[in-house]
C-alpha cells in the first residue's frame, strides 16, 4: 500500500488517500472501510443522456426510451452502507449513495466502486467514527515495504493437498488437490498404488508451479505427515530438472524453481487439511525463517494461549481467558499480558462496538500489556474467531471469572453475529 | 481323509466305532481330527450311558432329510441311487412298523435311503458334490433371521388353524395323544390327518396299530411308486418345485404343512405312494425335530400348541427310550441288518449337533457338552444367530420361505447353512519398531501361508540393504517405500487359516504419522494384538505419552475391541527373562484395566517374532521354561466371533477403490458393519448417493455369492463412476440410506490433551478409512464419567479426561454417520488435533443433515 496524502485533524477525522499495490492491500482497505465513512475512487458508470437533462438518475441498466447509453470513467465519492470482499478473487465492493455533487450522477443515487490495484482511493472519516489507533495502525503496516513477506505452502498427504499463499494479513487457499490413491496390495496391483501416487504429484506439482511466483516468495513450505512431503520434492526437483532439460513451454518456471530450490521448507504435519497450517506456521523451521511475518507470531502466540489455558487448571488458576466480557472484566483489573483480537470484531458495522474494542486495545497497551489483531484471514486468527474473537493470556489468575454465567456467551454471540 | 480316519482311530482306541463312523464324522468336521474324536468320544459315551442309538439315528434320518433338501437341484445325479435305497426302505420300514412307532420306522426309512450306496464316503461324497454345485436357489434349511422366524410364525398361526377345522372335521385325532411316540414324530397337524385318511377304517382307539398299518401300507406303495414323484414330493422338493413354479400336481397340492385338506385329498385320489414318500420323509424328519426340540418347543410357539399335549410331561429321552425300548427282534430283517441299521443310526452326524444345540437352548434334554461349540464353529460364527436359526430350524420353516424371486438369495439363510469357518479378524498395535510386520511374517511363515523360498528371496534382498532383520516383515510391508525405510506406512491385510479358524491380519503402522492408517484397521477388526518391545528403555520409550503403546491401546478400545492379546517381543533381546516379562506385564496391566480391558480379556504372551519362539510353536527354549500357558497362534485360536447382526440393512464401510486389472470393473475392498451383501443386488454409495450393482463378490480371495456382516470383502461393482466412490464411503442398502451429517452431537472422552479443546477447536474426525475436518461447535456439558450425569453445563473448555458431550461441525464435505445406537460401527468416531488423538466418541444425535446429499 501506498500513503499518498493524509488529512487528519485533532480528533481524528479527515481523509487518507492510499493506493493498493497488492492483494493484501485490498484486504487491509477492507478492514479500514466502514460504514459511515465516505470512499471516493475513480470508477464506471453507464449514463444515460437525456434529452432535457444533462445528468440522469442512471441506474445501471435502465431501459430509457429515449437518448444513448454510454459507459463513462468518473470519480466518485460514497458514503459506505456496505462492503464485500472476496480474498480469493482480491476484490473489494463497496456500495452506497453517492454523497459528493457529480456531473453525471446525482446525489443519493447508489454506486458500487470497485477497489483496483494500483488505482488509489481516498477515504475520509467522520467526526463521529474518526481514524481509531487500530485503524491507522493497520494503514502503517500496510504500507511497510518490510512486512510484504509473502510465502507459498502446500500442505499435503497422500491423495490430498492444499496449496496455499500465506502473505503478512492473509492465507489465500489457491488450489486443492484430490485424487483417490488405492492402496498398497499383495503383488499383482501393486502398480495401481504407484501410478496414483504419481499422479498425486503430478497434479500437485503443476498447481504449485501455476499458483506459485518462485522468484518472489520468500519461501515455499512443504508440510506433510509421513514422508510424502519430501517425495513431492523430490518429484518437483526430478521433473522441473526433466522439463528445462526438454525445453518445454513451462521451462521458464522450472528454471525458477530450480533457483529458488534453497527456498524449499520441509516442514512435519499432522495432516493434509488446511487447517494444519497452523501448526506449520508455528513449527521452529518456519519461525526461524519467518519470525518476523505476522502469520507466525499470530500462531505462536495462540498456541502459547491454549498451552496457559491448559496449564491452568494445576497452576492454581487459570491464567487465559476468552469471551468479550471475561476479557473485559481482566482488563478492567489490569490483568491482561497479552490480549487476542480478531480484525473482525474492528469491522463491526456499530460505531460503539467499533470503539469499544479499539479503547479496549487501547487500555491494554496503555496498562504495559501486548494486544495482537489477529489477521481473520488466518487460520490462527480463524480459529479465534470460532470462540469469540477475542482472548485474553493474564499475567494472574481472576478466579472470579469463572463465575461469570454463561449466559453471557448468548449476548456476545448476538453482538458477534449480525 | 485316510490319514485322519486313522488319527481318529488311534485316539479311539477304546472304543468300538466302526470305520464308517468315523469316516462320516471326520467328514463332518472337515477332517479335523481334534474335533472328531471329541465329537465321539462324546457319542461314546453317551452311547454307554443310555445303551441306546436311537437319537442318532433320528438325526441321522433328519440330515438327509437336509441332504435332500441341499440336493434337490441336482437330483438326477443322486436320485438314481437313493431310489434303489429307497427301495430297501420298502422292506424295513413294515417290519419297523411292528414297534408299533411309526416314529422309528421313519428314522429307519430315512436312513435306509441311502444304504444302497457305501455309506460314509459315497453318501456324503453325493451331498457334498451337490452342496457344491448347486446353481440354484438355496433352500436356507436353517434360516433364521428375525423376518424369517416372523414369516414362519404367521404361518404356523395359519396351520393352527387349519388344523382347529382338521381336529372337527376329524374327531379320530383325539387319539394321538394317546401315543405319545406317534403323536412325538408326527407333531404336524398333517400327520394325523393322513392316519385318518390313510386307514379310514381304523379303529382309532389304538394309534399303535393304526401307525403301524399305515407305515406298512406306505411302504407298499413306496415299493412301486414313481421316483420322479416321489422327488417331487419330498417337501423340501415341494417348497422348490412351488417356488420355482412346476405344476406338478401331487406337489402343489402336497404342501404338507399347510394344504391339508388337500393332502388327505391327493392321498385318497391316485398318488399314494408318492404321498408315503412325503409323508414319510418329512415325518421323519419333523419326528427328529419334534423330538429334539420338544422340549424346548415354546421356541416354536405355533408348534407347541400342536405337540403341547403330546408331549405332556415328557422329554425327549424319554420318548426316545420309549421308542427305543421296543424290542427290534420283531424286524424280519436279519438281527444283522438290523444291527447294520442300528449303527448307521449310532454314527454322529451334524444333526446330532443341531439337536444337541436345540435341546441345549431347551435345557432339558439330554446335551453333549461340545454340541453347541461345534455347530458355531462350523457355521463360521454368530453364536446366538444361529440358535435363533436353530429355533425355527424346521421342515415347515423352510418350505414356507417362498417369497423371494428365483435370483434372490436369501444370505441369513445361506449364512447359517454354509459351513463357514469361524473367522477372526485381528489387528496388530504397538509403537514402532515394536515388531509388529516381524512378528506376523513370522506367523504367516510358521503357518505355513508363506513358502520358505519367499522368506529365503526376502532374506536375501533385505540383507542386501542392510536389513537382514526386516525379512519377515517383508511379508507384509509390501510397498518398496516401507521396505526401504524399514517402517510399515499403510495398514498391510493378510488371511490364514488354522485348522479350525480362518484369520485376517490387519498390521498396522505404529509411526506416528500413520495413526490415522491404523485406525482405519482397527476399525475393521474384531480383536487386538498389542506388540511389546520388551528390549530395555524400548518399551518405556513406547510407553510414555508420546509413544503409541497407550495411543493405539486407547485407540483400539475406543473402536469397540474388547479382547487384547498382548504379545511380549523381542524377549530374546532381554534373555528371555522373566523378571523382565513380569515387569512389562505389572506396567501394563494397571494401564490397560484403566483403559476399559478387563484382566480377563487380556493376556500376555512372552515371544520373539525374530526367533519364532511362543509364535506358532511352543518355545523348547530352556530359558523359556518358565512360561507354560498358550503360544501367540493358540491365544488367537481361543477367540470366539464377534456377534453380528446379518439380517440388518446392509452397511458397508469402503476402504479401498481401485480399478480392476483388465476389466472396467470398479473394484473396493471393504467391511460389512451390518447385514448382508450378495452379488446381482443394488447398493447405494453414501455420500455420494449413487447406485452401483454388485458384480462379484469375494472373501479372503475366494468368490462368493454373498457375504455378512464382519466379512472383509472385495467386489466389483458395476453401474457407477469411480469419482462416486473414496476410500471412507458407506455403501448401504437403497431403502435404508446412511445419513451424511453435517452437525451432530457426540460423547466424547477426552484423552491427554496437550492444549484444552474449546469451542471452534479444529478437529479431524476419523472413522475407518473416513476423515474429515470439522469443529467443535458448543461443548454442552461435562459429564461424570462413571454415572453419566451432567457435572457441568456449558464449560468454557475441556481438559484431559473429561467426558463431555459436545457438538460438532463437519467442515467441508459432508461424514456420513449413525447414531451409536443404531450402529454401533458407523457410530463411533475418533477425534485428532495436530497428530494426536484428542479424543473419541460415540455419535448421540445427528442434527442436521448435508443438504445437497449429491456431492462429487
Amino acid at each position: 500500500m501506498k500513503l499518498i496524502s493524509k488529512q487528519l485533524d485533532k480528533e481524528g477525522a479527515g481523509s487518507i488517500r492510499l493506493q493498493p499495490e497488492e492483494p493484501a492491500d485490498l484486504w487491509h482497505a477492507y478492514n479500514l472501510i466502514h460504514t459511515g465513512d465516505i470512499l471516493k475512487a475513480s470508477t464506471f458508470r453507464r449514463i444515460t443522456k437525456d434529452k432535457d437533462k444533462d445528468s440522469t438518475s442512471g441506474v445501471t441498466g435502465t431501459t430509457s426510451s429515449s437518448g444513448s447509453s454510454q459507459r463513462i470513467q468518473l470519480t466518485l465519492a460514497i458514503n459506505v452502507q456496505k462492503t464485500d470482499f472476496d480474498p480469493s478473487a482480491g476484490a473489494l465492493h463497496a456500495s452506497g449513495p453517492v454523497a459528493e455533487e457529480s456531473p453525471h450522477v446525482r446525489l443519493g443515487a447508489y454506486h458500487t466502486l470497485d477497489l483496483a490495484l494500483h488505482r488509489a482511493f481516498t477515504l475520509s472519516k467522520l467526526p463521529n467514527a474518526p481514524w481509531d489507533s487500530v485503524a491507522l495502525q493497520t494503514v502503517t503496516s500496510a504500507c511497510d515495504p518490510a512486512s510484504r513477506a509473502e510465502v507459498g505452502a502446500v500442505v499435503l498427504q497422500p491423495g490430498f493437498a492444499n496449496i496455499c499463499l500465506v502473505t503478512e494479513h492473509m492465507t489465500l487457499l489457491r488450489q486443492r488437490v484430490e485424487i483417490s490413491i488405492p492402496r498398497k496390495r499383495a503383488a499383482d496391483s501393486a502398480a495401481g498404488h504407484d501410478k496414483a501416487v504419481t499422479r498425486f504429484y503430478a497434479a500437485v506439482a503443476v498447481a504449485m508451479n501455476r499458483h506459485f511466483d518462485y522468484g518472489n516468495l520468500k519461501a515455499v513450505i512443504i508440510a506433510s505427515p509421513g514422508f510424502t512431503g519430501e517425495q513431492l520434492l523430490q518429484y518437483l526437483l526430478d521433473s522441473a530438472a526433466k522439463d528445462v532439460d526438454s525445453g518445454s513451454a513451462t521451462a521458464g518456471t522450472n528454471k525458477m524453481l530450480i533457483k529458488s530450490k534453497n527456498k524449499f521448507l520441509l516442514v512435519h504435519c499432522a495432516s493434509g487439511h488446511i487447517h494444519a497450517l497452523n501448526e506449520v506456521l508455528r513449527a521452529p523451521e518456519v519461525l526461524a525463517r519467518l519470525a518476523d511475518t505476522k502469520f507466525a507470531r499470530e500462531s505462536a502466540t495462540l498456541e502459547k494461549f491454549f498451552s496457559v489455558l491448559n496449564e491452568g487448571e494445576e497452576m492454581g488458576g487459570v491464567k487465559a481467558w476468552y469471551g468479550p466480557k471475561q476479557v473485559a472484566a481482566a482488563v478492567d483489573r489490569g490483568a491482561v499480558k497479552t490480549l487476542l483480537i480478531s480484525d473482525r470484531l474492528f469491522r463491526s458495522d456499530d460505531v460503539k462496538k467499533r470503539k469499544y474494542y479499539v479503547a479496549l486495545v487501547e487500555q491494554v497497551r496503555s496498562q504495559g500489556g501486548e494486544a495482537l489483531v489477529f489477521s481473520s484471514l488466518h487460520e490462527s486468527g480463524k480459529q479465534l474467531d470460532q470462540f469469540t474473537g477475542i482472548a485474553a493470556i493474564l499475567n494472574f489468575a481472576i478466579p472470579e471469572l469463572d463465575d461469570m454465567s454463561d449466559d453471557d456467551e448468548r449476548d456476545v454471540m448476538q453482538i458477534e453475529e449480525h | 481323509m485316510d490319514e485322519a480316519i486313522a488319527q481318529v482311530k488311534k485316539a479311539l482306541k477304546d472304543t468300538a466305532f466302526t470305520d464308517t463312523q468315523i469316516r462320516d464324522t471326520v467328514w463332518n468336521y472337515y477332517f479335523d481330527v481334534d474335533q472328531s474324536v471329541n465329537f465321539l468320544r462324546d457319542q461314546w459315551k453317551r452311547q454307554e450311558n443310555k445303551k441306546q442309538s436311537a437319537p442318532k439315528k433320528t438325526s441321522k434320518a433328519f440330515r438327509e432329510g437336509l441332504h435332500f433338501a441341499d440336493t434337490v437341484t441336482c437330483w438326477p445325479g443322486t436320485g438314481h441311487c437313493s431310489s434303489g435305497k429307497l427301495r430297501q426302505s420298502t422292506q424295513s420300514s413294515p417290519s419297523i412298523s411292528k414297534q408299533k412307532t411309526p416314529l422309528v420306522s421313519r428314522c429307519q426309512y430315512g436312513v435306509s435311503i441311502f444304504d444302497g450306496i457305501p455309506w460314509g464316503l459315497t453318501a456324503s461324497m453325493n451331498t457334498e458334490i451337490s452342496y457344491c454345485g448347486r446353481p440354484t436357489p438355496r433352500m436356507g434349511l436353517l434360516g433364521g433371521s428375525s423376518k424369517l422366524a416372523a414369516l414362519a410364525k404367521s404361518r404356523a398361526a395359519k396351520r393352527q388353524q387349519e388344523l382347529e377345522y382338521q381336529q372337527q372335521a376329524h374327531p379320530m385325532e383325539d387319539v394321538q395323544p394317546a401315543t405319545p411316540s406317534t403323536s412325538s414324530a408326527i407333531p404336524l397337524p398333517k400327520s394325523p390327518l393322513v392316519l385318518d385318511t390313510a386307514v379310514p377304517s381304523t379303529p382309532p382307539a389304538s394309534g399303535a396299530s393304526v401307525s403301524k398299518r399305515l407305515t406298512s401300507l406306505l411302504a407298499e406303495r413306496s415299493r412301486d411308486r414313481d421316483r420322479t414323484t416321489s422327488r417331487a414330493i419330498s417337501p423340501e422338493k415341494q417348497s422348490y418345485l412351488r417356488r420355482t413354479g412346476s405344476h406338478s400336481p401331487c406337489t402343489s397340492s402336497l404342501s404338507p404343512k399347510s394344504d391339508l385338506s388337500s393332502a388327505s385329498a391327493v392321498f385318497s385320489e391316485n398318488i399314494p405312494s408318492s404321498f408315503a414318500t412325503s409323508l414319510c420323509d418329512s415325518a421323519f424328519a419333523q419326528s427328529t425335530l419334534s423330538s429334539a426340540e420338544s422340549p424346548s418347543s415354546s421356541l416354536v410357539p405355533p408348534r407347541k400348541d400342536a405337540n403341547q399335549k403330546a408331549f405332556d410331561g415328557m422329554n425327549g429321552d424319554e420318548i426316545w427310550k420309549m421308542i427305543t425300548n421296543k424290542p427290534l427282534f420283531y424286524l424280519p430283517v436279519t438281527e444283522k441288518q438290523a444291527e447294520e441299521i442300528a449303527k448307521n443310526f449310532a454314527r454322529p452326524s451334524p444333526d446330532d449337533i443341531i439337536k444337541d444345540a436345540q435341546a441345549t437352548k431347551g435345557g432339558t434334554a439330554s446335551v453333549t457338552g461340545s454340541g453347541p461349540k461345534k455347530v458355531q464353529s462350523q457355521k463360521g460364527g454368530n453364536r446366538a444367530g444361529l440358535e435363533k436359526d436353530m429355533k425355527s430350524l424346521s421342515i415347515q420353516d423352510h418350505s414356507v420361505k417362498v417369497p423371494q424371486s428365483k435370483q434372490k438369495i436369501n444370505v441369513v439363510e445361506a449364512f447359517s447353512s454354509s459351513h463357514r469357518k469361524v473367522h477372526i479378524n485381528f489387528v496388530v498395535l504397538g509403537h514402532v519398531d515394536a515388531g509388529k510386520s516381524t512378528l506376523m511374517g513370522r506367523l504367516l511363515y510358521d503357518v505355513g501361508a508363506i513358502d520358505a523360498r519367499t522368506i529365503e528371496k526376502y532374506k536375501r534382498d533385505a540383507s542386501n540393504i542392510g536389513k537382514g532383520s526386516f525379512a519377515f516383515a517383508w511379508v507384509l510391508d509390501q510397498s518398496a517405500e516401507e521396505r526401504e525405510r524399514g517402517v510399515t506406512m499403510d495398514v498391510a491385510m493378510n488371511s490364514f487359516e488354522s485348522s479350525k479358524v480362518a484369520f485376517t491380519i490387519l498390521d498396522a503402522p505404529g509411526h506416528k504419522d500413520f495413526v490415522p492408517n491404523m485406525i482405519a484397521g482397527a476399525s475393521e477388526a474384531d480383536f487386538a494384538v498389542l506388540v511389546i518391545d520388551s528390549s530395555l528403555n524400548a518399551f518405556e520409550a513406547g510407553f510414555t505419552q508420546s509413544g503409541q503403546t497407550k495411543e493405539h491401546a486407547l485407540l483400539v478400545r475406543s473402536l469397540g475391541v474388547q479382547r487384547i492379546i498382548v504379545a511380549v517381543n523381542k524377549l530374546d533381546n532381554v534373555s528371555w527373562s522373566e523378571f523382565r516379562f513380569d515387569e512389562v506385564k505389572e506396567t501394563l496391566m494397571p494401564f490397560l484395566s484403566a483403559a476399559g480391558f478387563s484382566e480377563s480379556q487380556t493376556s500376555f504372551v512372552p515371544c520373539s517374532g525374530l526367533s519364532g519362539d511362543n509364535i506358532v510353536n511352543r518355545s523348547i527354549r530352556p530359558e523359556l521354561s518358565w512360561y507354560k500357558d498358550r503360544t501367540l497362534l493358540e491365544e488367537l485360536e481361543s477367540l470366539t466371533s464377534v456377534e453380528r447382526d446379518i439380517g440388518a440393512p446392509l452397511q458397508l464401510s469402503v476402504t479401498d477403490v481401485f480399478k480392476g486389472g483388465s476389466s472396467s470393473a470398479i473394484n473396493i475392498t471393504g467391511r460389512i458393519n451390518a447385514g448382508n451383501i450378495q452379488v446381482g443386488e443394488t447398493v447405494l454409495a453414501v455420500p455420494s448417493n449413487e447406485t452401483a450393482a454388485v458384480k462379484s463378490i469375494a472373501i479372503a480371495d475366494q468368490p462368493n455369492d454373498w457375504a455378512v456382516a464382519g466379512d472383509n470383502v472385495q467386489i466389483a461393482l458395476s453401474n457407477i463412476d469411480i469419482v462416486h466412490l473414496r476410500a471412507g464411503d458407506i455403501l448401504c442398502a437403497t431403502a435404508n440410506p446412511v445419513r451424511c451429517a453435517k452437525t451432530f452431537s457426540a460423547r466424547i472422552i477426552a484423552f491427554q490433551l496437550r492444549i484444552p479443546l474449546i469451542k471452534g477447536s479444529n478437529v479431524l474426525i476419523y472413522r475407518g478409512r473416513t476423515t474429515e475436518a470439522a469443529r467443535i461447535l458448543r461443548l454442552v456439558a461435562v459429564v461424570d464419567k462413571n454415572t453419566g450425569k451432567i457435572t457441568k453445563n456449558k464449560p468454557r473448555h475441556l481438559i484431559s479426561g473429561q467426558t463431555a458431550i459436545v457438538e460438532l461441525e463437519v467442515i467441508g464435505s459432508s461424514f456420513p454417520m449413525e447414531t451409536f445406537k443404531t450402529s454401533k460401527d458407523l457410530g463411533r468416531i475418533v477425534l485428532r488435533q495436530d497428530g494426536n488423538t484428542v479424543a473419541a466418541g460415540i455419535v448421540e444425535e445427528i442434527l442436521s443433515v448435508k443438504n445437497d446429499s449429491t456431492s462429487d
